[in-house]
């Protein structure tokens, strides 16, 4: 039996033979033939570019759909304006016109209030209004500057050019975020921007200088997966050839990072042309005989000075991939040619890690399809 | 040099990379160049940037080709990426010269076979 439905329609034919089970004229398939016919590609690279006309305008001129215009568009690859292109200048609605101050009170006691104390999403439950305890003093502060040779333990910046910078001492920082907690494998010195950074990525900082301070390191896994915390939302990862490639595809592929297979030395090079170019944050994972073979790159990178670009580097003091054969980073000190650089230093040996299966085009194109998201 | 094709061909990329030469001095605006230290980082540097949609130049002497010879190689063709490349061939002093003489049959070797050559007067 043929199914019946609720509403009796009637059941027309289109002049191709097609039934039409509701009220329409046509089919769809010669709707959009009839579209066809009118817009051709130069007919929309005039409209479109040359008369700048919106999309809409075009389809009450064709009385057609937005989608059928917009669909043809990608079709002939011609480039469509975004919304913040088409509203600049005299486009924009609001040209010419300001607030009065009335309005601008009004707004301001509006949002007043709305994101203080609780509220706020990055609330931690008033820590930073809590007294410091009688013992960090200035005898304990300077103990541990004394203790970390009177140098950033970050950047390696003296107290020297500290005093002649921002005309105090080096800072003194909790490691645990804890101030009640004033053990000395606790504390830490650090410099002023330094000390700034740490209020971000809690978890990565934590951990990272509880291994400096015990002076123990960590397998390549558990550095990588260190790594992995400070990576965002919209971060682009890049990875350096040899073994940290391998581990990096192994545990953190979910982010499709650009694995720089070939050519030796040039991975952070890339990384800052990529992050000359972005507002988006980068991190390079290199290895210390990569870094080696490109010294200057670091003397670049301090002048440039990208701000988005965050380098790290996995330090074992061996060529890992090829046999283990030792490298000369122990002499080197990687912090005095570039202060942005972090370096983790890490057990020695191989690892299991099996090589990257993916070819050239693939990872290329996986990775501008990041872009474009 | 006074050739006004060149220079308007030099001055449509929007990010400019190289090693400075002598004989390039009058074609390149320095004042939005950057220049970097080693060849094959510079080379890095525009491959970065045309990932991100820009249109980069890198310029070079044609000893400098030797060494960026690994990333022409190993990603240039590996990855399939393309870059415009402006290299100044010198035939004096004669240090130069050998790799000049040789320049166009090393970029032959490696199957760039899409290049202009274009004579000082």
């Amino acid at each position: 039996m043929k199914k019946i439905s609720k509403y009796n329609y009637k059941s027309d034919k289109c002049k191709c033979g097609k039934e039409i089970t509701r009220n329409a004229t046509q089919c769809g398939h010669c709707t959009h033939q009839k579209y066809d016919k009118i817009l051709t590609k130069e007919f929309l690279y005039k409209e479109y570019i040359v008369n700048k006309k919106t999309m809409r305008q075009i389809a009450k001129q064709v009385e057609c759909g937005v989608c059928a215009v917009e669909t043809r568009l990608k079709k002939f690859n011609i480039k469509t304006r975004s919304i913040s292109e088409a509203v600049k200048g005299k486009n924009n609605p609001f040209f010419g016109k300001y607030h009065t101050k009335e309005a601008k009170i009004k707004m301001s006691l509006a949002h007043k209030g709305k994101l203080v104390g609780k509220d706020n999403p990055s609330w931690l439950g008033g820590i930073s209004k809590l007294p410091y305890l009688f013992k960090f003093n200035k005898k304990l502060k300077k103990q541990i500057r004394n203790r970390d040779n009177h140098t950033c333990q970050l950047c390696g910046m003296t107290e020297e050019n500290h005093l002649n910078k921002y005309k105090q001492n080096l800072c003194i920082h909790h490691i645990d975020y804890d101030k009640k907690n004033c053990d000395k494998n606790n504390l830490i010195s650090l410099c002023n921007s330094c000390h700034g950074k740490t209020s971000m990525f809690r978890g990565f900082w934590r951990e990272y200088f509880e291994y400096l301070i015990n002076k123990k390191k960590p397998t390549r896994e558990q550095a990588i997966k260190l790594i992995s915390k400070t990576i965002n939302k919209n971060a682009l990862v890049i990875s350096s050839l040899g073994m940290t490639s391998r581990f990096v595809y192994k545990l953190l592929d979910k982010y499709k990072p650009f694995y720089l297979v070939g050519g030796m030395g040039s991975c952070l090079s890339v990384a800052m042309g990529i992050a000359l170019n972005t507002k988006k944050k980068i991190i390079a994972i290199t290895g210390d005989g990569e870094t080696l073979m490109g010294l200057g790159t670091l003397v670049t990178h301090k002048r440039l000075n990208p701000k988005n670009l965050w380098h790290f580097i996995l330090d074992n003091n061996q060529h890992a991939s090829t046999g283990g054969q030792k490298t000369i980073s122990n002499k080197c000190d990687f912090k005095s040619l570039s202060p942005n650089t972090i370096v983790i230093k890490i057990k020695k040996g191989k690892g299991n890690a099996g090589r990257i299966p993916l070819t050239g085009k693939q990872i290329k194109e996986r990775f501008l399809k990041v872009l474009n998201e | 040099m006074e050739n006004k094709e060149l220079k308007k061909w030099v001055n449509s990329h929007n990010f400019i990379v190289g090693v400075p030469c002598s004989k390039l001095n009058d074609l390149i605006p320095y004042d939005r160049a950057i220049i970097a230290t080693r060849e094959d980082e510079a080379l890095g540097m525009a491959i970065g940037a045309k990932l991100m949609g820009k249109n980069p130049l890198l310029f070079i002497q044609d000893s400098g080709l030797g060494n960026c010879l690994t990333l022409l190689t190993s990603i240039l063709k590996y990855y399939t990426i393309k870059i415009d490349i402006l290299i100044s061939i010198r035939k004096y002093p004669i240090y130069h010269g050998y790799m000049g003489n040789i320049t166009k049959q090393i970029l032959k070797l490696m199957d760039y076979k899409n290049y202009k050559y274009i004579i000082e007067k």
